[in-house]
């Protein structure tokens, strides 16, 4: 249809406006469609990186020689009795899965940093050892209260309030 | 109707901050941080709610049997309080990331598309001030509604199918009967999730009501511009009725 008509004499009444009409919301659709298709992909390369936001211990372990001394994320939980301050920087185990990774981390770590905890690091491998610059604490979706036997430890077996309790 | 889930967000909202500030205890890990549990995550489920009810206007307006201006004007008050709760769903959780994780912001796929939803419906709202014809624009809105909402179950399976840093959903999850969360703070949660979907209710009548006036003014500002001209013309026509 489109050739027979570009190829009309200039003399040619324009197509009919139906026509027209239809052939401009056909160019919008597929406009439309370009921009959802890049959109899509600018999506998928941003979140190809944000889904693989950090190795585990086990995987990075893995990986180790591919990832050279190239940055990362890794995550793995503290493992307790490793943590050792000294001055600026602290240094600990993470394990996951079974796999532990030794950490030196430069710089302070957050408030909730503590044994048994689990953390996202993000620095490079160095030898065996993890150098890392930023520690992130991932805590769980599990919220307990502080002291659950709170009341209990207050009231005491006998009843009573507890010296200096509270 | 609105007096009422005026009155009950309120009272529902003051009881949240008294439960939350001065009932609830201090968490095993996180201290007092654990507070914005109560806000937080009911904040971000209005943002989910209000997306819905949009791509719900949404369809009913896209389905010839039910269109009406009435579907459309929902979607467009509803994606509006949407915006705004995901926006408070960013800062809140900014401001609860920085104290636990350590930092602000991380580019996890939670955070990251979380970002996008609120593009989207941002998107969503300026392509509903391109100046056209209501019933062109109505269409036209309704579709990119529906897009945009296509992001709400990405975000909310993120942290499912994605490494996170974001830990996994606290209530919006399957096997609900065993909770994460124990004793008054699993109560003061729900409170919280009452309360913010009452305001969410009350939002959104007070945002319809605004878009009829907003409609009925627009109409009537043309019927007076209409009557003006008429008005204009009319001692033109008793003269030459006159000069006759």
């Amino acid at each position: 249809l489109s050739t027979t008509l570009s190829t009309a004499p200039a003399s040619h009444p324009a197509p009919p406006l139906a026509v027209r009409r239809r052939r401009s919301r056909r160019r919008a659709w597929l406009l439309v469609g370009v921009v959802l298709v890049a959109l899509g992909v600018l999506l998928y390369k941003g979140l190809s990186s944000a889904t693989t936001f950090f190795y585990t211990a086990d995987q990075a372990v893995h990986l180790k020689a591919s990832l050279g001394t190239t940055r990362f994320n890794l995550e793995g939980t503290v493992v307790p009795g490793t943590v050792r301050r000294d001055g600026n920087s602290v240094a600990f185990s993470v394990s996951n899965h079974g796999t532990i990774v030794p950490v030196i981390n430069r710089g302070y770590p957050p408030q909730l940093f503590q044994p048994g905890i689990p953390v996202v690091l993000e620095g490079r491998f160095s030898g065996s050892t993890f150098d890392s610059d930023l520690i992130m604490v991932k805590h769980s979706s599990d919220y307990v209260a502080a002291h659950p036997d709170r009341v209990s430890n207050y009231v005491g077996k006998t009843g009573t309030p507890a010296k200096g309790g509270g | 109707v609105s007096r009422l889930l005026g009155l009950g967000s309120l009272i529902g909202l003051a009881l949240t901050a008294v439960l939350g500030l001065f009932i609830t205890p201090p968490d095993r890990v996180m201290g007092n941080l654990v507070r914005l549990l109560y806000v937080h995550p009911a904040v971000a489920w209005v943002a989910y709610l209000a997306f819905g009810v949009c791509a719900l206007a949404c369809i009913l307006y896209l389905w010839p049997r039910t269109r009406s201006f009435f579907w459309d004007r929902l979607a467009a008050a509803s994606a509006e309080i949407g915006v705004v709760f995901c926006a408070l769903t960013l800062a809140t959780g900014s401001i609860w990331g920085r104290p636990t994780w350590g930092v602000w912001w991380v580019w996890d796929a939670r955070l990251t598309t979380t970002a996008i939803l609120l593009a989207l419906f941002i998107g969503y709202l300026a392509l509903r001030r391109v100046s056209t014809d209501p019933t062109v624009r109505a269409k036209r809105s309704a579709v990119a509604g529906l897009v945009a909402f296509a992001d709400v179950p990405i975000v909310h399976m993120s942290v499912v199918w994605w490494n996170t840093l974001h830990q996994p959903a606290t209530v919006l999850r399957p096997g609900l009967a065993s909770p994460t969360v124990t004793g008054s703070m699993a109560w003061t949660l729900l409170v919280s999730f009452v309360s913010f979907t009452v305001l969410y209710g009350w939002l959104l009548v007070q945002r319809y009501q605004a878009a009829v006036l907003e409609s009925r003014w627009e109409d009537e500002g043309m019927q007076l511009a209409l009557s003006e001209r008429w008005a204009e013309a009319d001692p033109a026509v008793t003269t030459i009725g006159a000069s006759r």
